[in-house]
């Protein structure tokens, strides 16, 4: 159960960051969100 | 193109392929840990089992590990040979493997399980910069060997608590319920809490719950695989830091202290330095200690040997330093501590001279001195092979349970010579005969 909670609030934090990375105007904070996304999504399919 | 890129909405889609494109250069590397490199057991080998027969939930999970049987068909002890407890403790590994592929009982039988904590084999320790393998060579080329983490992949088991409190000290009253006996001469539950990240640490979470997280559902099912197998003597392989106290020593259990004790001073006829250390009986959750409460008629020990890549003053981790031993900066302080020493014992030297009493001789920064060249893993896994060699000699002289014959292992003497590569087997044929013949 735990783990499903925790799996929900990765999987929220990259809808936002990925939500981010279109609404941001400055390419610096863009690339920034570009690799947030990267552990996020390692992390939400169990990879590492 | 670079119009294209003035788009915020184009820039975002192109950062996020190149960011997918990374995950998945991580994603290969990363599961190709998860593949397991192939192990060839001794032509003895009379069965393997899974661990999840003495624990049935665990079957199916990344953590249900192979039991190898040596049975001499002759009534005799069992003897039970753990290797892969801390995955990043590489000559712990090898011995275990060592003795999967040259072992042959010729009283009472052997379990060898290789690979205790698979769960630590699929990943490396966390922001370590560690190697993902490390390479043998052997007759029949170079084998590769997985070199992981002290810990449960946090994939399996997440997220970890504040503080970790062994399943002693939650499940206590359950425990005594069940298993009466751990009660006698035994400290009760104990208060002893531990960080976090230990809660997938297996050598803390000994004696393990049926329906804990996953890494104390495993140590429950090898506490299990100990009761019902009525293991006499359990070796259990690690490497430690060397500036880490717990080094070159068998750890045993008060019960197995004669027999350990015994052991170092035979291998003192080999030339091996060893101590043996009594487990501390508050320091709760490590094999030493838990399995031999959790069952009276086991004797358990743990081996430890020096390895400079656990160590925290080491420089850049690589092959070399693992197979090797050998680091730039622990020969460094090798030499510092040399001159501290020097320093500390002719100030002494002084102070006694004027008729006052020197506060110390000498300081420790190492417990180990690193030789120029390294601590080979051969060395270090050749000790851990004699180790257990004398230890099941000394478990037989002084008669400490059903008698346990063990044959076909060289001398260390012979391992340290040829290399322990040598002695693998390959997926083309047998190793050269390596047996000295001798029968412990």
């Amino acid at each position: 159960m735990i783990m499903w909670i925790y799996v929900l609030i990765v999987a929220w934090f990259l809808y936002l960051t990925v939500y981010n990375l279109y609404k941001e105007e400055k390419p610096i904070h863009q690339v920034t969100a570009a690799l947030v996304v990267i552990p996020l999504l390692l992390r939400l399919l169990g990879i590492k | 193109m670079m119009k294209a890129f003035q788009d915020r909405n184009i820039r975002a889609s192109i950062l996020l392929g190149l960011a997918l494109l990374v995950a998945l250069v991580a994603t290969l590397r990363f599961r190709s840990q998860w593949v397991e490199e192939p192990l060839y057991p001794s032509p003895h080998l009379t069965e393997v089992r899974m661990l999840s027969e003495y624990h049935p939930p665990l079957e199916g999970t990344p953590l249900d590990t192979e039991l190898y049987f040596f049975d001499s068909g002759v009534p005799g002890g069992t003897l039970l040979i753990c290797g892969g407890n801390h995955p990043n403790e590489p000559a712990g590994y090898l011995a275990s493997v060592f003795f999967l592929e040259n072992i042959q009982m010729t009283e009472g039988r052997a379990i060898v399980m290789p690979r205790m904590n698979k769960g630590g084999f699929l990943h490396t320790e966390s922001q370590e910069a560690q190697l993902q393998r490390f390479r043998i060579p052997t007759p029949h080329g170079e084998r590769e060997f997985r070199h992981g983490s002290r810990v449960t992949s946090p994939v399996l088991q997440w997220p970890d608590p504040t503080v970790y409190v062994n399943p002693r000290g939650i499940f206590w009253d359950e425990i005594v319920q069940d298993h009466p006996e751990m009660t006698v001469g035994n400290p009760g539950p104990g208060q002893q809490t531990l960080a976090g990240i230990d809660s997938r640490n297996v050598n803390r979470v000994f004696p393990g719950h049926p329906r804990g997280t996953i890494t104390e559902q495993l140590a429950y099912a090898i506490v299990e695989l100990i009761r019902q197998e009525e293991v006499n003597l359990a070796v259990d392989y690690h490497e430690a830091a060397p500036e880490y106290p717990t080094n070159n020593v068998i750890v045993a259990h008060e019960r197995a202290a004669d027999v350990a004790t015994w052991a170092e001073l035979l291998l003192a006829g080999d030339n091996i330095g060893i101590s043996t250390d009594t487990s501390a009986i508050n320091l709760r959750g490590l094999t030493h200690r838990e399995w031999g409460d959790a069952d009276p008629g086991v004797l358990p020990v743990l081996l430890e040997a020096p390895n400079v890549a656990q160590g925290r003053l080491k420089g850049r981790t690589t092959e070399e330093q693992i197979v090797e031993g050998r680091d730039l900066a622990y020969e460094r302080v090798q030499m510092i501590q040399t001159q501290l020493n020097e320093r500390l014992a002719e100030r002494a030297r002084r102070l006694e001279e004027r008729g006052r009493t020197p506060r110390e001789r000498s300081r420790r920064i190492l417990y180990v001195r690193i030789p120029e060249g390294g601590i080979h893993i051969d060395v270090r896994t050749a000790r851990h092979v004699q180790t257990t060699m004398r230890l099941v000699e000394s478990y037989n002289d002084q008669m400490a349970g059903p008698p346990i014959g063990v044959a076909s292992i060289p001398h260390y003497d012979e391992i340290v010579a040829n290399g322990t590569g040598y002695y693998l087997h390959g997926p083309e044929g047998e190793p050269p005969a390596g047996s000295n013949g001798e029968e412990n």
